[in-house]
């Protein structure tokens, strides 16, 4: 383990003890693929990271708030100048930056998709790449910046993400933002305590919640406005009226640093800093853990229940030797079905071809369809006004309108992605119901997720098309699916697009090349609104190639982990089979003697998985504990 | 300039002629008004979003508390401040006869008896209240649009139509705008307001307002919020709608205007506490509330000290006393009103809006003149547009405004490198000779004339040159008629 580690909480501790366990057991039972499996989930374990974006409009707080929570003062504060670059903080033994740049504008807008360029730069310099009066080099644009620290709040794996004030919650910048929130774990939304919500912010919120329902609301520099209480109760109105549950934190960010300074722990707690940090460990980060521990617990039940089935399998065939030949017929062939589930002819794996097809199809013809209206919508603003005088207030108009669609586009991605991962993963459980044909005690998926005990930002689906129930836990990430088969099959987290970069930024970014445009000497105003309208087509026709190269190489991602996930899955079906037919082989070879020594082993077995059991239950708490 | 009351002599002719023509009815009644509206004083609309300040700038304009600044019914209904023998309060409803209604005045604001009827059905109030301030100029309150009934989609009309040719009932208008990022779409919503005026540069100012809370409670806040104004000034999109940009704190403005001995008195002795009880009393609004004091200023007496002054105020006010800047009510009063940024409004609306009055004024009698003009037969209009025509351009501070506003806008293609001289000739810095030649105040008559020669010869040349594109040489010739017009006149404005 590197120096990095943080710190296991005891929940943590439970998990990596259930696991090593549970891992070991795989080891001895034969089964090394499932061991495999379960070492890629520790992987997980070891580095749990929670990234937390920091959104608000201009000037409300966010940075003093972001310098505030690490105790130091990397994000720039200032009266008039706002925040152009994300800059996220993480932890780490020794402070160090880098500043990740774009690739250079190029006329090849492929390039454009390549990956950023990193930079270590000094800490006290970060300042400097983050305002917006920035200049860099004109070949080289920011993507972001990036700051380790070894501030005590980060070190249970939280990273927080101060996002762009830039242009407020209707400009571009935060349409980027928005993009961003499927990724995150929660979202700080910062607003100051002088007025209670506008309309931009209340429109951020609602959008926010489908993406990532777990929002919480800093109400800032109550230190200033003396009406801030009457402020929050404002607030908290609107928010109930828009069926949005969550607490408003009235916290002030210059209380808390003279608190700090002068040791005032009296100071401290009327800046609402001690219950803000409790929140955000308790709510984000012991949610993020109850949500780890569920899925954890669903995967280790998954393993136990292979491994038990054939320690049952074989204590039967001890007890009824007559009945082994029979059994074993039905084994070999169910292992034939199970080949066929394995193969390119299964029934999932047309599901998957045929509904990646039309994924793609669907989300071109969305974004199309956008971009119809955005023309439509740009002819007629060109009618009413005169490029060479607006043109100041119409590029940001339709930058905004552009990042907004592609955006929604990406979530419509997201969405049919989750869709079809779900579709498929029915109809593998189905074929792999008719391969059930032993009456065997499995674990109920579902068992572990009570309604009481699954934190906020999870839902429980469950498909009532089969006997035995699929369990569909959608995590508050909404990068992740959890499913749980029957025959305690299968259990594991889909990393559906969570590996999939947001690539829109460079999308986004792509510039109206022809700047020339307004030095243009023509006169005469139909010229300048044709040119224009040339101009933002030719705008509008990269965006779209880039943004639909971007869904492709999206739905590509999501097809190839699917197919890998499944065949996967499938792989351990034959296995398990092969299990069962290794005892039963082994009960036909084994004479009257060593029966009873036998069963004594196989029953000692069988306790050691109750044990195991036991261990993971320990990691999610039950209803009522 | 002498050209200015010969400008109105002319317009009001016009209205006149116009008038005469039109068959009794709405029209005739519309043109009538505004022909009895030319010979009174300006009339300047503050506008701007809900909370961004408007009533209590007006209050701090005329210098007493008049106009409502909590949420009652009143601060929904448009309220006009104009100068009258006695204290007055009539309503104007959407229909019906006006009424005169009761009020009263205990301490602070008017509170005015709207006698049962409904704020909607109320078109607008007058107040008629004597005071010095109001003289050369009527201020009309506004309710302001709400910033959540903002449709976000009218995103999709969110640009500004730099030409106003409608009339509408100011003259000119104050818009009021928060510190609000210049890339956000809503940046420009603070110069919408239909019903008063749409913006154009050559009749509306920007006010910074409640500049106090740039920094959030911070000493220094004045300073910051002259930088931010500084930078709106010059952002092109301001430029286009306003014709400058002034920060005012203000309720800091209010208060010194209206400053209460008591209030001092209060003041004085919060000021006179121990060092560390004072900070701690400043460090918060809640802990100025509540804190333990022994000083005997009580948390009911604070709390209302608090509402009037804002946390900086208090915090600016204490710190004067303490350090012996002031020991009087008078000297606090005044020292509050100068760092509010209020002198500096009062120099603008002075220079932009009062001494253009004519000008203005003369602009709306025309603008209704075309509007009347439209609704004729062709060869009476004919015969009008071309008066209407002759007029404006012989209208030597039209062109001046209107050139201002081509520069603005973008369409006059001044060089970048004139523009700040341009301007200030044409007098956005004041329209006084020195003003306008951008000469110290001391300046001398002879001095005024020389930089008046020197250019008149520099922009004559510009004019002449064959080089010059034609409608850049008919900006020149303005320019050279503005500098003819200071010699003729000596060193008068």
């Amino acid at each position: 383990m590197t120096d990095n580690t943080p710190k296991r909480s005891p929940l943590g501790v439970r998990m990596n003890v259930a696991l090593s366990t549970t891992r070991d057991l795989a080891e001895t039972h034969n089964r090394p693929d499932l061991a495999e499996r379960l070492t890629e989930s520790e992987r997980h374990l070891d580095d749990p990271l929670f990234h937390v974006l920091v959104v608000g409009e201009f000037k409300q707080g966010k940075s003093s708030l972001v310098n505030a929570l690490v105790g130091r003062e990397v994000c720039p504060v200032d009266d008039d100048i706002a925040t152009a670059v994300p800059t996220v903080l993480k932890h780490g033994p020794d402070p160090t930056a880098a500043v990740l740049y774009r690739p250079p504008e190029s006329a090849d807008p492929e390039a454009a998709t390549a990956d950023p360029v990193r930079e270590p730069v000094a800490v006290e310099s970060v300042a400097e790449f983050v305002i917006e009066s920035v200049k860099p080099p004109a070949d080289r644009r920011i993507h972001s910046v990036e700051l380790v620290l070894p501030a005590p709040l980060l070190e249970s794996g939280l990273v927080l993400v101060d996002t762009p004030g830039v242009g407020g919650l209707g400009s571009m910048h935060s349409t980027v933002t928005m993009g961003a929130l499927p990724m995150a774990e929660a979202v700080l939304f910062v607003s100051d305590a002088s007025q209670e919500f506008t309309q931009p912010e209340i429109d951020f919120m609602e959008s926010a919640r489908s993406m990532c329902p777990n929002i919480v609301v800093l109400l800032t520099k109550t230190d200033f406005y003396p009406a801030w209480r009457k402020v929050k109760a404002l607030d908290e109105a609107h928010l109930e009226r828009l069926g949005i549950e969550t607490e408003i934190i009235p916290v002030s960010s210059t209380l808390h640093a003279i608190a700090q300074e002068t040791g005032d722990e009296e100071l401290d707690g009327e800046s609402g800093f001690p219950a803000m940090q409790e929140h955000l460990l308790t709510r984000i980060v012991g949610q993020a853990e109850t949500l780890s521990a569920v899925k954890l617990s669903s995967d280790l039940n998954g393993v136990l229940d292979q491994l038990k089935s054939a320690l049952q399998t074989h204590k039967q065939a001890l007890n009824k030797p007559e009945g082994v030949e029979a059994k074993r017929s039905e084994f070999v062939a169910a292992k034939q079905r199970a080949e066929e589930l394995r193969s390119r002819a299964a029934k999932w794996q047309q599901t998957l071809q045929d509904g990646t097809a039309d994924l793609n199809a669907e989300v071109d013809h969305d974004l199309r369809a956008r971009f119809r209206k955005i023309n439509q919508s740009v002819d007629e603003v060109l009618e009413t006004i005169d490029p060479a005088t607006a043109w100041d207030e119409f590029e940001p108009w339709l930058y905004q309108r552009v990042a907004e669609d592609v955006v929604n586009n990406y979530r419509y991605l997201q969405l049919q992605a989750r869709e079809l991962t779900e579709r498929v993963a029915e109809h593998f459980a189905l074929e792999q119901a008719d391969l059930q044909l032993i009456d065997l005690e499995v674990s109920d998926p579902t068992e572990g997720l009570s309604r009481s005990d699954v934190a906020a930002g999870l839902e429980l689906k469950e498909e009532g098309a089969l006997d035995r129930k699929v369990a569909v836990v959608r995590g508050g990430v909404m990068g992740s699916l959890v499913v749980s088969f029957p025959m305690g099959m299968a259990a594991a987290v889909l990393p559906v697009l969570a590996s999939a970069s947001v690539v829109l930024a460079p999308v986004l970014m792509v510039g109206f090349g022809v700047k020339a445009f307004r030095d243009n000497k023509t006169k005469a105003l139909v010229q300048r609104r044709m040119q224009a309208r040339t101009t933002q087509r030719k705008y509008m026709d990269e965006a779209q190639f880039l943004a639909n190269k971007d869904a492709r190489a999206a739905a590509r991602l999501t097809q190839r982990e699917l197919r890998d996930f499944f065949t996967t899955r499938a792989k351990e079906q034959s296995a398990a089979i092969d299990e069962h037919l290794a005892a039963l082989n082994t009960v036909l070879q084994t004479d009257q003697k060593t029966v009873k020594q036998q069963l004594a082993k196989v029953n000692n077995q069988l306790k050691a998985i109750n044990t195991a059991r036991g261990q993971v239950d320990m990691m999610t708490p039950k209803a009522g504990s | 300039m002498s050209t200015d009351t010969a400008l109105t002599t002319e317009v009001n002719a016009l209205l006149d002629r116009v008038l005469a023509q039109l068959p009794p009815g709405p029209q005739q009644a519309s043109l009538s008004d505004i022909r009895d509206r030319l010979d009174e004083p300006l009339r300047v609309a503050i506008a701007g979003k809900v909370k961004a300040g408007k009533s209590t700038l007006l209050n701090a304009l005329v210098g007493e508390q008049l106009a409502p600044t909590d949420e009652g019914e009143c601060t929904k209904i448009v309220t006009w401040y104009r100068n009258g023998h006695t204290y007055r309060v009539e309503m104007q409803p959407h229909e019906g006869e006006p009424r005169q209604l009761r009020f009263n005045r205990d301490d602070g604001a008017i509170e005015i008896d709207l006698g049962g009827a409904d704020a909607d059905s109320v078109e607008r109030l007058v107040v008629d209240w004597p005071s010095p301030q109001l003289e050369r100029i009527t201020l009309i309150d506004t309710p302001g649009v709400g910033s959540l009934s903002t449709d976000v989609s009218a995103r999709t009309t969110a640009f500004l139509t730099p030409e106003d040719d409608r009339v509408t009932p100011a003259d000119a208008v104050v818009y009021l705008m928060k510190h609000v990022h210049s890339g956000d779409l809503g940046f420009l919503e603070a110069f919408h307001d239909e019903e008063v005026s749409q913006a154009t540069p050559v009749n509306a100012i920007a006010v910074l307002s409640r500049a106090d809370e740039v920094a959030a409670g911070r000493l220094d806040a004045m300073e910051s919020a002259i930088r931010i104004a500084e930078r709106y000034r010059t952002d092109p999109k301001v430029r286009r709608v306003a014709q400058t940009v002034v920060p005012v704190a203000g309720l800091l403005a209010e208060t010194g205007s209206t400053l209460r001995q008591d209030e001092f008195q209060a003041l004085q002795a919060l000021a006179g506490a121990p060092d560390d009880e004072r900070h701690r009393l400043l460090i918060s609004a809640d802990r100025f509330v509540n804190a333990d004091t022994t000083t005997g200023v009580t948390s009911v007496e604070r709390e209302p000290l608090l509402k009037r002054f804002g946390l900086f105020g208090v915090r600016l006010a204490i710190g004067l006393v303490v350090d012996g800047t002031v020991n009087s009510a008078s000297a606090l009063a005044d020292r509050l009103v100068a760092h509010s940024g209020l002198p500096e409004l009062r120099a603008a609306l002075l220079s932009q809006f009062a001494d253009r009055r004519d000008v203005l004024k003369a602009r709306t009698g025309l603008l209704a003149l075309t509007a009347a003009v439209r609704t004729m037969t062709p060869d009476v209009a004919d015969e009008l547009n071309g008066e209407i025509e002759r007029v404006t351009a012989s209208a030597h501070d039209f062109n001046e405004l209107r050139l201002l506003n081509a520069i603005r806008t973008g369409i006059a293609p001044v060089k970048d490198k004139d523009v700040a001289d341009i301007e200030r000739l044409l007098g956005t810095s004041g329209t006084s000779a020195i003003a306008r030649l951008g000469l110290p105040a001391d300046a001398d008559d002879a001095q005024v004339a020389q930089a008046a020669h020197e250019a008149l010869a520099r922009w004559q040349q510009r004019a002449e040159s064959p080089m010059t594109a034609p409608d850049l040489a008919g900006a020149y010739r303005v320019l050279v008629r503005t500098c003819e017009g200071i010699l003729t006149a000596g060193t008068g404005a």
